[in-house]
């Protein structure tokens, strides 16, 4: 089934020519904490298939951002939309995966029992070549029947990684998914996130990179909560932008 | 942003996995976590729980007595103890209005939320096995503690142990369903804090003022039912639906249960009941405050504006200034709690002193603040060029002037409800002694807390574990036995009334402890570390001088 609405109506009846699907439209979206505002409202849609980096320096409202369009969080105000669904709904939650940068895990579950537990949660059920394939790729295979929370930082962000990707999904949310990898972690993260663009899918990545930035379609760039940029990365000082 | 309307369309939905999955997924692991169970140790841990249920029943047994009431107090019980114990059911569904707007009273895994309750798997389905087993546990907990109440009751009041037992253990039941059910309303319809504090006051306004035989409240009617052995009331069955009606309807909500509020909820629990587990007060205390989101003011209620002398008094009144308000008015009334329960202990039952003690002792460790600050930035203490011990005494003086402040509103309390010259005799000195007596057992609480400078370090690490396990105890119970001695002017005026000597003279010779209990904790904290490094030296010596030369 499509998750695209079809185009609308014109009024004698024929339909316009199909506009470009959004992934992700956000509509007067502010967030404050206590009296602490973390994002002021802001509107941003991100059409299906584009990459985009957000960048802005701690405390810009990145993950706050990336949380509220998870479902993780709500807005104070404003609303966000996943290929058409309210965030958080079952339709949002079924196209969004989170990558997030605080890795959770259960403590009795292996890293291969992780994956099935959450490939079959999406509706996978052909889950175990899959799994055998990101476990290979971000170089946890050996290591699959062993308990994540016990892993060092960076393999535990490796298995995070892992999580992300098992389940089918149409928009990527990655926050800050570079802390702690190691080179070859990097480079793995790097190829999935090339694979899942190439491949038409959404990619929103949270990040302090600059170097990332320049390999993106579009950057988003936050300061104090507010949209400060919003354009294409190359030929811009990104640096000078979040401050 | 999530549609919790959406969450129960009755309509398949395309995009919802199966909840049977879910069920699938969690039985496997059930499986597991069976399969790697340490038997003997769950078995140890029954019987430690069973343990300390049965001593703690014998205790609280032994200090009621088995006496048979008087005719005026089975009058007072057959006429007030339906309000009563409604009063307690009222707290009960209070509470669980509370937790549930702080996302409560599930506290789930981290992982659960954000694998199960991010996956297209419809919330009310995934949180329905979670919230079943809650209740069931929560039922299970009221029908022992009831039933408990029933072997009590059973001891003082006419009637056999087992009809006792058994309306005290549905009662029980049913005080914890509703504070479950009221939990998971409040968690799902997402009902907003204030509306929340506000429908908990007035519930328990109304069954206080049924208690005072202004105007019947629906909880009596529950509380009806814990004295069904002594008078029966069939109208009160209907308190049985009526709770049932209540968890079933937050049943039926938890689909809306906010996400952001679980995820908190579930940090905090996690962390506080490991600084349960390691009887660790300032830590379950600021994990507390964050639940409760209870934040600094980020401007204070007035700016201090001059600079100048004294740095840790100015130091002290800046925090002051930024309690917040839900802060300042939980130790209001507290105080007036404490202030009430010394009444009582003045008139009726001197164990009304330990509740009067603890409720002060709470009101001491908020009253401490800007000293437990420094406590928990010790590196900060010790990087400055002052004595460790001195620069906590330094932070007394403003302590004992917000002890004087809360003394202020205990007396007030009291003697509105005393209103004779001689009780504001009485209460002018018992309200500073239960005060002052109260923040000292904070103090000693919180910087016996601080860890060891290394210029003291002490040779605690080589302690036996009996001892050291005794130390924890006494450290635990020291600071609640030294809040009880501020209560001792109350029960000396009580002991000179029985004996018709001058009141305000027993009174005024109570102060005398906690003058002293005060005195030595100020000279505690100002000395400490110079004694304890003493105490090592000599212990160094005694060493030196055991060893063959």
């Amino acid at each position: 089934m499509s998750r695209h609405p079809p185009p609308p109506r014109r009024p004698d009846g024929t339909r316009a020519a199909p506009l470009p699907p959004v992934a992700l439209r956000a509509t007067g979206l502010a967030k404050d904490y206590g009296d602490r505002p973390a994002l002021a409202p802001l509107d941003v849609t991100v059409e299906d298939g584009q990459a985009v980096a957000l960048v802005g320096h701690n405390g810009s409202g990145k993950t706050t951002f990336l949380r509220i369009a998870s479902g993780l969080l709500e807005p104070t105000a404003g609303t966000v939309e996943v290929h058409g669904h309210p965030a958080g709904s079952l339709g949002a939650r079924s196209a969004v995966a989170y990558l997030s940068d605080a890795p959770t895990f259960y403590e009795d579950l292996s890293v291969w029992e992780h994956l099935e537990y959450v490939a079959r949660l999406h509706g996978h059920d052909d889950w175990e070549q899959d799994a055998a394939d990101l476990l290979g790729h971000v170089g946890l295979y050996e290591r699959a029947d062993e308990l994540p929370t016990r892993f060092s930082r960076g393999m535990r962000q490796k298995a995070t990684i892992a999580l992300a990707f098992i389940r089918p999904f149409e928009v990527l949310l990655v926050d800050e998914p570079f802390v702690g990898l190691d080179l070859a972690g990097r480079n793995a993260l790097l190829d999935l996130l090339t694979d899942v663009h190439t491949a038409g899918r959404t990619v929103i990545v949270a990040t302090h990179e600059l170097s990332f930035v320049e390999r993106v379609d579009r950057c988003l760039v936050l300061r104090d909560g507010a949209l400060v940029h919003d354009g294409a990365a190359r030929g811009v000082d990104v640096a000078s932008l979040v401050g | 942003m999530t549609d919790p309307a959406g969450e129960r369309a009755p309509v398949p939905d395309p995009f919802a996995v199966d909840v049977r999955v879910l069920r699938d997924l969690r039985r496997q692991r059930r499986r597991r976590r069976l399969a790697d169970i340490e038997w003997f140790e769950a078995a140890y841990r029954v019987y430690l729980v069973g343990f300390l249920a049965a001593f703690t029943v014998l205790t609280v047994s032994s200090a009621i007595g088995d006496e048979a009431a008087t005719a005026s107090q089975l009058a007072w019980v057959r006429e007030h103890g339906p309000a009563a114990v409604g009063l307690v059911a009222a707290v009960a569904a209070a509470l669980g209005l509370r937790s549930g707007s702080r996302g409560g009273p599930l506290a789930l895994e981290a992982a659960e939320v954000r694998y199960v309750l991010l996956a297209p798997v419809r919330r009310r389905g995934a949180l329905l096995g979670p919230a079943g087993r809650q209740v069931r546990y929560l039922v299970f907990v009221g029908v022992a503690a009831g039933a408990a109440c029933g072997q009590l009751a059973s001891l003082r009041l006419p009637g056999t142990l087992l009809p006792w037992a058994a309306a005290c253990a549905a009662t029980g039941a049913l005080v914890a369903a509703l504070f479950a059910g009221c939990g998971y309303v409040a968690a799902g319809s997402r009902l907003p804090r204030p509306l929340v504090t506000l429908l908990g006051a007035v519930l328990v306004g109304w069954a206080a003022l049924d208690l005072a035989e202004v105007a019947p409240a629906p909880t009596t009617a529950l509380g009806g039912i814990a004295l069904w052995p002594l008078r029966f009331h069939a109208v009160e069955v209907l308190a049985f639906p009526a709770v049932a009606a209540v968890v079933l309807a937050g049943l039926r909500q938890l689909g809306g249960v906010s996400l952001e509020a679980a995820e908190r909820r579930t940090e905090l629990v996690g962390q506080l009941r490991f600084a349960v587990t390691l009887q660790d007060l300032r830590t379950v205390l600021l994990l507390r405050r964050q639940l409760a989101q209870e934040r600094p003011r980020t401007s204070p209620w007035w700016t201090l504006r001059r600079a100048g002398h004294h740095a840790v008094w100015r130091r002290d009144w800046r925090g002051y200034l930024r309690f917040p308000a839900m802060r300042l008015a939980r130790m209001v009334v507290l105080t007036a709690l404490a202030a009430a329960c010394l009444v009582v202990a003045y008139h009726d039952a001197r164990i009304a002193v330990v509740g009067a003690a603890l409720a002060a002792y709470l009101v001491g460790l908020d009253a401490i603040e800007p000293l437990a600050q420094e406590v928990d930035q010790a590196d900060w203490a010790d990087s400055a060029p002052v004595e460790r011990g001195v620069l906590l005494a330094r932070h007394l003086p403003a302590a004992a002037v917000v002890t004087a402040l809360i003394a202020l509103i205990g007396a007030a309390t009291a003697v509105a409800i005393e209103r004779t010259a001689l009780a504001a005799a009485v209460i002018a000195v018992a309200a500073p002694c239960a005060a002052l007596a109260a923040t000292a057992a904070a103090v000693v609480t919180i910087v016996s807390g601080m860890p060891e400078s290394t210029s003291s370090m002490t040779n605690q690490e080589i302690l036996p574990p009996e001892i050291a396990g005794m130390r924890v105890v006494v450290r635990t119970v020291w600071p609640l036995v030294l809040a009880t001695v501020g209560t001792t002017p109350v029960l000396a005026a009580r002991a000179a009334a029985d004996a018709d000597r001058p009141i305000v003279a027993g009174a005024l010779q109570g102060a005398m402890a906690t003058a002293l209990v005060a005195a030595l904790v100020v000279a505690w904290v100002r000395h400490r570390e110079p004694a304890k490094a003493w105490w090592r030296r000599t212990l160094e010596a005694s060493q030196d001088a055991r060893k063959p030369t």
